[in-house]
């Protein structure tokens, strides 16, 4: 059982940071090679502005979605302050819940609004439909909410282990990068 | 009952996205709306011009900072200034607040840079103390320079020109680069500090060694200045050209293994921060369609009566909030709410931007619960209460910047008039 979801957790997590780099990579070129094309030739490539910042949603939801892997999206900073490290996975348990329900009914929201712009066939691009690009957010959000559900295993699983958590400086966004070389060697 | 959870639920560390999205949810729910005009909110982001510098800076900040640049540049500025009485504290204000804009977060240039600059402070016989002090405060110093992420994020949410906002943040900068190098200059001159002798020779080679950074600055601020290209090109051209000099030329990240991690680093973060702003775009705009920040305006009239009092009263609302959240979250919820109540008080948008910054900047630095001063116990492994020591001085030093660039408009909005004038 713990196999079968390390497996999947870690295919999620190759896909994605696949993808973000993909992504990146493709949105840097564009946007790189319009600056060159118009100043350089005068010309340019007339999607390359919308194409980009869609590019950015795309980034936004796998950089949130790996940000719930590593447990480090903002919050109010006093409860990784003040809170001691044993009573976090208790509070967590409670905060996991509120995530999941919260991004579910986001993910559903975000499927509606994607369904409609299906409908309503409004075009991009050339002949790319908007919301080819718009189903990244559902995607987004469900991917998100299924972290959120491998992160509340993952606790429940420690809790009942009484395995040690991560101090909560962990989860400043900026500490966890500081650790996250050994991180993604593993 | 409802406000009462929603403090629980956030004081124990529900992600500030989660927290949002509930709400938004609720009061849309509530009234019966269709959840999906949330994410019609939401897709909004996809038209900000500004939004594809975001990621690119930060990625271009995040190489800079794993390459060997840092130093590079240390040795430079060193070589030049290294003979002036004090100069080692100035080249470490310098190159922090560089990394900072370019990062934008603080905890970053601690965590990245503390490293370097620390030993190096040391080595130039300054106390342990004033040394933790000087790197752990210098981590915000470079928020109100171009192309800091805090700014553009700014400049998107309060609606306000970024070109602009940079031009207004270099003032104010360069008076908390004053008072910190005059403060460091006596420390300096009691301490007993060494210097290194100036020689033609050294500088020479340290431009040499350092000469495909130096052209970076002048590309990004002349680009941007210079109105050729637009913020989010500019970042595209960084983030190029930062990949071309540390990947190909000076071969220090290595093209498969370093460069996919530093890309999945920066866009985690900047995937947290984005995140917040795209659900906080549905509770925004329901707050102003609701008129609350009207509601707050006529609330606050009858006891703020001037300009002088809404800036006091705003700076000590902010120290709060710079305590409580970090500044990218603090821009995205405080911004739609204030900026109508500070246009009521005649107060100018960009210098409103300006203001918000330098105290979020104090809040890094605030006891008890700055973000920096965590950070730099984590990096350093000091206690708390050790830093709270080192960084009074600076601290003092940063609220006194912070009462300067609140009552003295000129400051902030002094060059952009003039460019305007142009």
């Amino acid at each position: 059982m713990k196999k079968f979801f390390s497996k999947i957790e870690k295919g999620l997590f190759v896909t994605e940071k696949t993808l973000l780099c993909v992504c990146l990579t493709v949105m840097l070129t564009v946007a790189a090679l319009q600056v060159f094309l118009r100043n350089v030739f005068d010309t340019g490539i007339s999607w390359a502005e919308v194409f980009t910042r869609h590019m950015v949603l795309f980034l936004l939801f796998f950089g949130a979605s790996l940000a719930t892997r590593r447990k480090t999206h903002l919050q109010m900073d006093l409860s990784h302050k003040l809170m001691p490290a044993c009573v976090k996975p208790v509070f967590e348990v409670f905060i996991f819940i509120i995530c999941i329900a919260v991004n579910s009914l986001l993910c559903k929201a975000a499927w509606v609004f994607m369904m409609g712009e299906r409908e309503s066939g409004s075009v991009l691009f050339y002949q790319i439909p908007t919301w080819c690009f718009i189903v990244i957010m559902p995607i987004g959000f469900g991917l998100i909410s299924l972290r959120f559900v491998i992160n509340f295993i993952q606790t429940i699983h420690d809790l009942i282990l009484r395995r040690k958590p991560l101090p909560p400086e962990f989860s400043i966004p900026e500490v966890a990068i500081l650790c996250s070389k050994e991180d993604d060697d593993s | 009952m409802k406000t009462l959870l929603i403090t629980f639920f956030a004081l124990i560390g529900t992600p500030l996205f989660v927290m949002f999205g509930g709400i938004t949810l609720y009061l849309f729910m509530h009234e019966g709306v269709n959840t999906a005009v949330i994410m019609i909110e939401f897709y909004r982001l996809a038209s900000a011009p500004t939004l594809s510098a975001i990621p690119l800076f930060t990625f271009a900040g995040f190489i800079l900072a794993e390459s060997g640049a840092p130093k590079r540049m240390v040795d430079l500025a060193q070589s030049i200034i290294g003979s002036v009485p004090g100069a080692m504290p100035v080249v470490v204000i310098l190159i922090c607040a560089f990394f900072t804009a370019f990062t934008g977060a603080s905890g970053v240039t601690i965590i990245a840079l503390g490293g370097l600059l620390y030993p190096a402070l040391l080595k130039a016989k300054y106390h342990d103390r004033f040394a933790i002090g000087l790197v752990t405060s210098c981590g915000s110093i470079g928020l109100l320079l171009p192309p800091s992420l805090p700014l553009i994020l700014y400049g998107l949410i309060g609606q306000v020109n970024i070109d602009k906002l940079f031009i207004a943040g270099l003032l104010p900068s360069f008076l908390i680069f004053t008072l910190l190098a005059l403060y460091s200059y006596f420390v300096s001159r009691k301490q007993k500090t060494e210097r290194v002798c100036f020689e033609f020779s050294y500088v020479w080679k340290c431009i040499k060694e350092a000469k495909w950074e130096i052209p970076l600055p002048i590309i990004v601020l002349y680009g941007i200045y210079g109105g050729i290209i637009t913020p989010s090109e500019a970042a595209a051209v960084t983030a190029v050209y930062v990949v071309l000099v540390e990947v190909f030329i000076k071969k220090e990240i290595r093209p498969f293994k370093d460069v996919p991690r530093i890309m999945v680093e920066s866009i985690t973060m900047v995937g947290g921060i984005l995140i917040i702003l795209g659900v906080a775009m549905g509770l925004t705009s329901y707050l102003v369609d609701h008129e609350v920040p009207t509601a707050i305006l006529e609330w606050v009239r009858p006891h703020i009566t001037s300009q002088a009092m809404f800036l006091l009263m705003l700076n000590v609302f902010l120290l709060i909030v710079g305590c409580l959240m970090d500044i990218f979250s603090a821009i995205i919820v405080v911004v739609p709410i204030i900026t109508p109540i500070a246009l009521q008080y005649g107060v100018d948008p960009v210098h409103l931007g300006i203001i918000f910054l330098t105290n979020l900047e104090v809040g890094y630095l605030h006891p008890p619960l700055g973000l920096n001063l965590f950070i730099a116990s984590f990096r350093f492994k000091r206690s708390l209460f050790e830093l709270y020591w080192a960084t009074f001085p600076f601290l003092i030093i940063v609220l006194i910047s912070l009462v300067v660039i609140t009552y003295w408009p000129w400051l902030s909005t002094g060059l952009v008039e003039l460019f305007a004038g142009h």
